[in-house]
């Protein structure tokens, strides 16, 4: 039925905002709290957790020092990039592919 | 701590908003798995066991909008008449569609709410209270505990509330109809010291979908946000998001 709705008023469907709207959901899915601290979880905290030491010091979206556990943190938060890059790939491509 | 949600329904000569409230708490309870009060008049009631608990106050009914009584003024009690340690107020016209909103329970501030918000497929832009002055907070979602600064903050809500013409004129407030996003926006400046401190925000967007735009379910968990404008039609599908739907006809063709 909405198919029919769309093509009777020939609305065309918007990559460009279906690539941003998927940012904002997936960038929200990558921002989580734990040990204390508000992260949102980039390459470069990943590659930092895995180089710091086992008690280490970590400024978190609050600009708050939250004292963390390294090991633990990057085994939470590498698990929650996989799964969500994941997702965001696998709608990215199809959305690329929609016409 | 006990954890719950609370929807205000009030019905006016236009919109059922009880109706609505019994789909979201539907929704809140398939989603997130929480009880659900709403906060009602008795002419708006009806017969339904969706809700954990049923509060009935007065309606007030001096606000007006879109030529109807628009009765939006209990939100500043909230803090008294909820029945949780840890409150969720929502709008009955915010489309829960994945369990994002589980996540502010964990947020360590006593208080938040949206700042940050953004239109599908509309470049509107955040709201600000007046052209001189600063951008709204949203009340459409809020997540509070019981704490003195939150009894404060509700407190200062009330205050302006009954004393809106002094903050309109004041503030220079667009338009004269009540808001709570306004009331709630000077109501945690004044708490916070007249700054807008960050981690009373929710750290992601408010999406708002435009009064224009119209909604369409593909299916529970999936819809399709349709924009015209200047005669063109654009569209966009949305999945395991969640929403803030201006228009309220379009919310209620949804519900069927």
């Amino acid at each position: 039925m909405n198919k029919n709705l769309i093509q009777e008023i020939k609305a065309r469907f918007n990559h460009h905002e279906s690539k941003l709207y998927l940012q904002e959901k997936y960038i929200n899915q990558l921002t989580m709290v734990s040990q204390g601290g508000l992260w949102t979880i980039t390459p470069e905290l990943l590659g930092y957790l895995k180089n710091a030491e086992e008690e280490t010091i970590l400024i978190d979206n609050y600009n708050q020092p939250i004292k963390i556990n390294s090991t633990e943190l990057l085994k939470t938060l590498e698990t929650q990039y996989k799964t969500v890059t994941e997702s965001w790939l696998n709608e990215f491509n199809s959305v690329r592919e929609k016409r | 701590m006990k954890r719950g949600v609370i929807l205000i329904a009030h019905n006016n000569e236009k919109i059922n908003y009880y109706d609505m409230a019994i789909y979201t708490a539907k929704r809140v309870n398939k989603f997130l798995d929480l009880p659900v009060s709403v906060i009602t008049d008795i002419n708006s009631t009806k017969n339904t066991d969706v809700f954990d608990k049923i509060i009935t106050v007065e309606p007030n009914t001096s606000n007006a909008r879109h030529k109807a009584v628009w009765i939006n003024k209990d939100r500043c009690n909230v803090f008294n008449l909820t029945p949780y340690d840890e409150t969720l107020i929502i709008d009955v016209d915010y489309m829960i569609n994945s369990k994002t909103l589980l996540k502010t329970f964990q947020l360590p501030s006593d208080f938040v709410c949206h700042y940050d918000s953004k239109y599908f497929l509309d470049p509107t832009v955040n709201e600000k209270i007046s052209n001189k002055s600063f951008s709204t907070f949203w009340a459409t979602v809020m997540r509070f505990r019981k704490t003195s600064r939150t009894e404060q903050l509700f407190s200062i809500m009330k205050m302006i509330q009954e004393n809106y013409k002094h903050y309109s004129t004041l503030y220079e407030f667009l338009g004269s109809t009540y808001r709570n996003d306004y009331a709630l926006t000077i109501a945690l400046r004044t708490v916070n010291g007249q700054l807008a401190l960050k981690h009373d925000n929710i750290p992601w967007k408010l999406l708002h979908v435009h009064q224009k735009s119209t909604v369409l379910r593909d299916t529970d968990i999936s819809y399709t946000i349709v924009h015209t404008q200047d005669e063109k039609s654009k569209f966009i599908t949305v999945s395991d998001t969640d929403f803030h739907m201006l228009n309220k006809k379009n919310f209620a063709d949804i519900m069927l």
